[in-house]
C-alpha cells in the first residue's frame, strides 16, 4: 500500500465515521442536531422536509437517529469525493480502492440501519442506555467564575455593584 | 361453583408469582442502573416508573378479572370472601412496591452523595489570578471576594451536589429512615377506613401514627440540610403533618367536632 492509498483508505474512514457519530445519537428519531446540519452541510446533501424525514424514519422503524435516507445521501457523496481523489495511484491500487468504495455506501448504510433500528430489551433496556450515555459528566465539579467588564475586562471587585471600578462602564445590562 | 374459586385461587396465583418475577428481574437492574449513573436523574427515574408500570399492569388485572369472576357469583359471603382475597393481593402487591420503590430511591440517594462528597473535596480557585477560596457554604452557590486579586467570584456546586441538596435525595432517605413509621401509618389508615363509624378513639390513634411518621421524616429531612436546626424541623413538621390536621377538620363525619390537634 502506498502512501497516497493510506492517506485514502483514512480520509475515507474518518469521514465515514464522522457521518455516522453525527447520525447516530440523534433523538427521536428523524430528528437533526447542530452536529448532523453541519455534516449535510459540509457535504452538500439537501436535508429531507421535517415531515418527510419522521415519516421516513417511522416507516424504517427507527428507534433513534437520522433518517437512513440522509446518511445513504452523505456516504454516496463522500464515496463520489473519494473516486475524484485517486489520482496518483496504481492502477491495481487504484481497482482495489473501487472494489472498496462500491461496497461503502450499502454496507454502512446497512451497519446504520441495524445500529439505528435496534431497541434495547428488557425492563430497564432504555433506561440502561440512557445512564450509559453520562450525559451530565462535564457538570461533576465544582466551578466559579468572575463577571468581566465587557469594555475594559476588568473584574467586579463589590458583590452587587455592577458598574466597572476601572472604566465605570455598566457591568451586566445597557446600564 | 368450586370451580369458580379454583379459577379464582389459580389466578391469583399466577399474578403472585409473576410478581416475584418482576421484582426479582428489577433488583439487580435497577443496581445496575444506580452503579453507573446517578448524577443524571433520568435512568434511575425511568426504571422506577418502568417497575410501576408494570406492577400496575398486574393490578388491573386483577381487577379485570374479578370482574369476569363476579358475573359468574350470586353474591354472599363467598363473593366477599373471594374479592377480599383479591384486595389483600393487590394491596400487598401495592406495599411491597412502595417498600422496594423507596429502598432503590434511597440507594440512588446514597450513591449520589458519593459523588458530592468528591465535589466538596475539591478546592474551588478564583477564577481571576487561581488561588484557593475558601467558600462560605458548599452546599450552594455563594460569591467570595479573592483575598490575594479582589475579584468577586460566584462558586458554583457542582451537578452532584446541586441534585442532591435541591432535589429528590433528602426526600428519599428521610422516607427510608422512617419506613417503619410510614408501614405502621399505612396500617392506621386502613383500619380507620375499614370501620364503618368510626370514633374520637379511632382518629386519635390515626393522629398518633400520622404525628409518629412526620416527626421521624422531618428529623432525617432536615439532618440533611446543612444549617437547619429545631426550628427548621418544625416547621417542617408542621407543614407536613398539616395536610392529616385539614383532612380531619374538613372530613364530613362527626369527628370534625372533636377537639384535638395544634390550633
Amino acid at each position: 500500500m502506498t502512501e497516497r492509498d493510506a492517506q485514502l483508505r483514512q480520509a475515507l474512514a474518518t469521514q465515514v465515521a464522522e457521518i455516522l457519530d453525527a447520525a447516530l445519537p440523534i433523538e427521536p428519531a428523524g430528528g437533526t442536531s447542530a452536529a448532523w446540519d453541519a455534516v449535510l452541510r459540509r457535504l452538500g446533501v439537501t436535508p429531507l422536509p421535517e415531515d418527510a424525514r419522521f415519516a421516513a424514519a417511522q416507516r424504517e422503524q427507527q428507534a433513534r437517529g437520522a433518517p437512513i435516507e440522509e446518511v445513504s445521501s452523505c456516504l454516496e457523496r463522500v464515496v463520489a469525493a473519494a473516486r475524484g481523489a485517486q489520482a496518483g495511484l496504481l492502477p491495481a491500487q487504484a481497482m482495489e480502492l473501487e472494489a472498496l468504495l462500491a461496497r461503502v455506501p450499502e454496507q454502512i448504510a446497512s451497519q446504520y440501519r441495524q445500529a439505528a433500528c435496534a431497541r434495547p430489551r428488557g425492563m430497564f433496556g432504555y433506561a440502561l442506555a440512557d445512564a450509559r450515555q453520562h450525559r451530565y459528566e462535564r457538570w461533576h465539579k465544582t466551578s466559579s467564575y468572575v463577571l468581566r467588564c465587557p469594555s475594559c475586562g476588568g473584574p467586579q471587585l463589590e458583590a452587587g455593584s455592577f458598574t466597572c471600578e476601572y472604566c465605570g462602564a455598566p457591568l451586566a445590562g445597557s446600564g | 361453583m368450586q370451580a369458580i374459586v379454583d379459577k379464582w385461587e389459580a389466578f391469583l396465583g399466577k399474578v403472585s408469582a409473576r410478581f416475584r418475577e418482576i421484582m426479582a428481574e428489577a433488583e439487580p437492574g435497577l443496581d445496575e442502573i444506580i452503579a453507573t449513573e446517578v448524577l443524571d436523574p433520568a435512568p434511575v427515574s425511568g426504571a422506577l416508573s418502568a417497575v410501576k408500570a408494570r406492577v400496575y399492569g398486574l393490578q388491573k388485572k386483577i381487577d379485570e378479572s374479578w370482574a369476569s369472576i363476579d358475573a359468574q357469583l350470586e353474591g354472599g359471603a363467598l363473593r366477599n370472601q373471594l374479592q377480599e382475597r383479591g384486595r389483600a393481593l393487590s394491596k400487598q402487591i401495592e406495599m411491597e412496591l412502595e417498600v422496594f420503590l423507596i429502598h432503590k430511591a434511597a440507594q440512588a440517594a446514597r450513591a449520589l452523595k458519593v459523588l458530592v462528597d468528591k465535589e466538596l473535596g475539591q478546592v474551588p480557585r478564583c477564577s481571576g489570578c487561581g488561588v484557593d477560596l475558601v467558600p462560605p457554604v458548599r452546599h450552594e452557590a455563594s460569591t467570595v471576594t479573592c483575598a490575594h486579586c479582589n475579584a468577586v467570584n460566584t462558586l458554583m456546586p457542582g451537578m452532584a451536589t446541586l441534585m442532591f441538596y435541591r432535589g429528590s435525595a433528602p426526600h428519599a432517605l428521610a422516607q427510608e429512615a422512617a419506613l417503619a413509621e410510614w408501614k405502621a401509618q399505612q396500617q392506621a389508615e386502613q383500619a380507620f377506613h375499614d370501620i364503618r363509624e368510626p370514633g374520637p378513639a379511632d382518629l386519635k390513634r390515626l393522629e398518633a401514627a400520622h404525628v409518629a411518621y412526620w416527626r421521624t421524616y422531618c428529623q432525617a429531612f432536615c439532618q440533611l440540610h446543612p444549617g437547619w436546626g429545631p426550628a427548621e424541623v418544625e416547621r417542617e413538621y408542621t407543614g407536613r403533618v398539616g395536610q392529616f390536621y385539614y383532612w380531619a377538620r374538613h372530613s364530613n363525619h362527626t369527628l370534625a367536632k372533636a377537639t384535638w390537634g395544634p390550633a
